[in-house]
């Protein structure tokens, strides 16, 4: 006789992460198609909070970790308590993760816009908010780990086994991604530098996708699919196989991100291969989700809630599929810094996180209210109307995709370049680009059109605040016979040890990592030395740090690849040793404008510099870059330059401290800022008046005009270690 | 074939020893999976595939769903 216990579930919490999903979903594809306007109209820019450069990272945070992460929350809190048959571990931790969350993108809509930003794709947040993102996670992971132990089901079902892949590897990723020495309250340099920098940066950068887009994601799948279809998932078995070889396969993929750069071949070509052999698994996870409908697809012409779901694991399949063929370093050397690449990210954006987390919410939403959806009929608008956005979003961004990069590639009879201004393959996309915009609004549009589908529903709803539930205790229920788990698969045994699964999931994703990461500090040949390469002068770097705030990295690359192409158009191709001492490093992913890894050495004078910033199209017809003009009256903030030089000699640039002060490093900064305002009056002088050596322009100028100087100066061979 | 192989270790130094190395191990590693988990027997994940359906509810489950006859 077992004593059954009776508990509720907290439908509060998840309610509140639904609410948060739908608001700041809507919030972060506004901020998308703004940015995809912006393209299409420069004069949209409407500088500097809301230049291209600064609001595209808010757009990524805000749809990845505003957006997709509220709507993990809010299925991982609902399905966990159900699956554990457990309320969850502690309310004031739900509540301090739910608040605490929020506000960390409140604080991520305020800094981004004003230019704190660590360069560093989807880890943009500064220093202190990432810290304030580990507290909140351990938070979550107390609580949804604390509910596993408190559980009444004595085995973990599949979806769990994600949450705890996802919890754990975030965590490992955030932390070592995010190491960053701070400056001041709100800036910080990477530890990590160059070559170094970009792994691992992209060893996060691809597991976030992979294990905050991904994981939890598929977990969700193996929850919602078989409660809205009411029929189990299809094949048990094979969810062992996908959960083993996807969290172990997916870590190692980083490295396709960085194809034909200056990271090492090796580490290329293990990225690449992993990438392909990701295939399999990702699409066991699809075929496992679409199988499980086998027989019952007339319910899906039905229900909007399992059209949703299906064309979302469809996507997903085929983001799966494209991503390791985009992973093929042949094919890579088409796509990379393309918008191939932007149209495969919102395939999978749009199509298996929007949609799946759509088809929850549909589903969800009328479960907590205990009533209908208010409209079946706007649902499937909904649906239509977001499927054709995607398909508007996505095409034509396939073909600018391969237009422009063929034009790069394009070699005239005579053996010179086709297209020998970047402008004019800029200038072919921009139809394109008004398309893209055209789908992103229609999807935009209906995901407003189910907000207020839903608020109808809530409204016409009668909330169950607290769900009850009974079930024996574990200690009441029978242990499984030493005769049952011979008999019975052993990962069954494994399914009712959740320590003992969470620490061999750990194991799992950190060999990736390890395998990757440790050769590149360990092994010198890596990153082979280059003399020629010295540090950036002060003035310089305060450049740097400028380029970094306006978010010039989202548009502009710094990685000539190894191209007849590429070598003719922007000069030699970058080598690992020339980044050695950039803290973090600045290679970008995508061409909107030309490559700048030789910018200095190309033969442009400041004052064309001094132009161009201030109004692109003045030196550049038809560009769609935004005008900086406020970089021209701003006077450049130095007090905290020596402490720059100060963080930067700490993780390893040999700044001279010795013969370095804050009095010899700012006379050095004057020094340079003058030589090149002096020489911008000459060049310009009826506008010498305004022409001052303290404003930020001279600072980026001084940057810009430094790269690629180091990596091609003549120096005598010398023997290195 | 076999002589093209090894020639390739001879030029290559160890890069095709360590690249093949992982292969095999990768290889039986993923093939020694799929036939752990094949001979499971279908009868005993019927529980564990079915938990979603079954969270202990005691509320009426409503809208959205589609039961099947």
């Amino acid at each position: 006789m077992s004593q059954v216990e009776t508990f509720r579930y907290d439908n509060r919490i998840v309610r509140d992460f639904a609410f948060a999903s739908v608001i700041w979903g809507v919030v972060g594809m506004l901020v998308g198609v703004i940015i995809a306007l912006q393209l299409v109209i420069p004069t949209l820019n409407l500088g500097p909070y809301l230049s291209f450069g600064r609001l595209r990272p808010l757009h990524t945070n805000a749809v990845i970790f505003a957006f997709v992460g509220n709507a993990i929350f809010m299925g991982v809190y609902h399905s966990t308590q159900r699956l554990c048959k457990a309320r969850m571990f502690n309310d004031v931790l739900s509540r301090i993760h739910f608040w605490g969350w929020q506000f960390i993108i409140v604080l991520a809509a305020i800094s981004l816009p004003a230019g704190k930003t660590t360069t560093k794709e989807y880890a943009e947040l500064e220093w202190p908010i990432d810290i304030l993102i580990t507290l909140v996670w351990v938070v979550f992971a107390i609580n949804f780990f604390g509910t596993i132990w408190r559980r009444r089901e004595r085995h973990m079902y599949v979806a769990l086994w994600f949450y705890i892949a996802t919890i754990v590897t975030v965590a490992v990723l955030h932390i070592f991604n995010s190491m960053e020495a701070p400056v001041t309250l709100m800036k910080s340099y990477s530890v990590y530098a160059g070559v170094q920098d970009a792994l691992v940066q992209w060893w996060y950068g691809h597991n976030a996708v992979a294990f905050f887009l991904t994981t939890p994601y598929l977990g969700l799948m193996y929850y919602y699919l078989p409660k809205a279809a009411n029929r189990p998932v299809f094949s048990y078995r094979l969810s062992i196989i996908h959960f083993w070889a996807l969290i172990f396969i997916y870590i190692w993929a980083g490295p396709h991100h960085l194809l034909f750069t200056a990271l090492p071949d090796w580490a290329q070509s293990l990225g690449m291969v992993f990438s392909l052999m990701l295939i399999a698994p990702s699409w066991g996870g699809m075929l496992n989700g679409l199988l499980t409908l086998r027989g019952a697809w007339d319910k899906v012409r039905e229900e909007p809630v399992l059209k949703f779901l299906v064309v979302g694991i469809t996507a997903y399949g085929m983001a799966t599929l494209e991503g390791p063929l985009l992973s093929i370093k042949s094919v890579n050397a088409l796509s990379h810094y393309t918008d191939w690449t932007i149209a495969h990210v919102h395939v999978g954006a749009l199509g298996w996180n929007g949609f799946m987390t759509f088809g929850i919410l549909y589903w969800l939403i009328p479960q907590l209210y205990r009533t209908e959806l208010y409209s079946k009929k706007w649902a499937n608008i909904h649906f239509w109307i977001g499927l054709i956005g995607i398909l508007i979003y996505v095409v034509p961004l396939y073909w600018a995709g391969v237009t422009q990069s063929l034009m790069w590639k394009q070699f005239t009879d005579e053996g010179v370049l086709a297209y020998p201004n970047f402008l004019s393959t800029v200038t072919n996309l921009i139809p394109f680009y008004a398309m893209r915009a055209i789908g992103g609004t229609l999807f935009l549009g209906s995901t407003i059109f189910m907000a207020i589908n839903l608020w109808k529903t809530i409204q016409k709803g009668d909330f169950e605040a607290e769900t009850e539930a009974s079930a024996p205790a574990l200690r009441d229920q029978p242990m499984p016979t030493a005769e049952y788990e011979a008999h019975a698969y052993k990962h069954r045994k494994l399914e009712r040890l959740p320590f003992l699964f969470t620490v061999l999931s750990i194991v799992a994703i950190l060999i990736g990592g390890l395998v990757e990461l440790v050769p590149l500090y360990l092994i010198k040949s890596n990153v082979p030395t280059m003399v020629s390469v010295t540090p950036y002068s002060p003035l310089e770097l305060e450049g740097r740090d400028l380029y970094i705030r306006e978010g010039c990295v989202q548009c502009h690359s710094q990685m000539v690849r190894p191209f007849r192409s590429e070598t003719a158009r922007y000069g030699d191709y970058s080598k690992a040793g020339e980044f050695v001492y950039d803290h973090p490093f600045l290679w970008g992913s995508k061409r909107t404008g030309p490559d700048l890894a030789r910018e200095g050495v190309i033969g442009r004078s400041h004052d064309w510099h001094y132009l161009h910033m201030e109004r692109p199209q003045s030196t550049s017809p038809g560009s769609i870059m935004p005008d900086y003009p406020w970089l021209l009256r701003n006077k450049l903030k130095t007090k905290d330059t020596w402490k720059k030089i100060k963080v930067m000699k700490d993780l390893g640039v040999p700044y001279p401290m010795v013969d370095y002060t804050p009095e010899v490093v700012l006379s050095l900064l004057d020094q340079q800022a003058e030589e090149i305002a002096a020489e911008l009056r000459v060049k310009m002088p009826d506008r010498a008046e305004e022409i001052q050596a303290d404003r930020e322009i001279i600072a980026l100028i001084a940057y810009l005009q430094r790269l690629g100087v180091d990596a091609t100066k003549d120096v005598p061979f010398e023997e290195e270690l | 074939m076999y002589k093209d192989v090894l020639r390739a270790f001879a030029e290559n130094g160890y890069y095709p020893v360590v690249t093949m190395t992982i292969l095999v191990v990768f290889f039986l590693i993923f093939s020694g999976m799929l036939v752990w988990v094949l001979r499971i027997r279908k009868g005993h994940t019927a529980h564990m595939a079915a938990l979603p359906l079954e969270d202990g509810s005691q509320s009426p489950t409503v809208s959205g769903e589609v039961h099947h006859g």
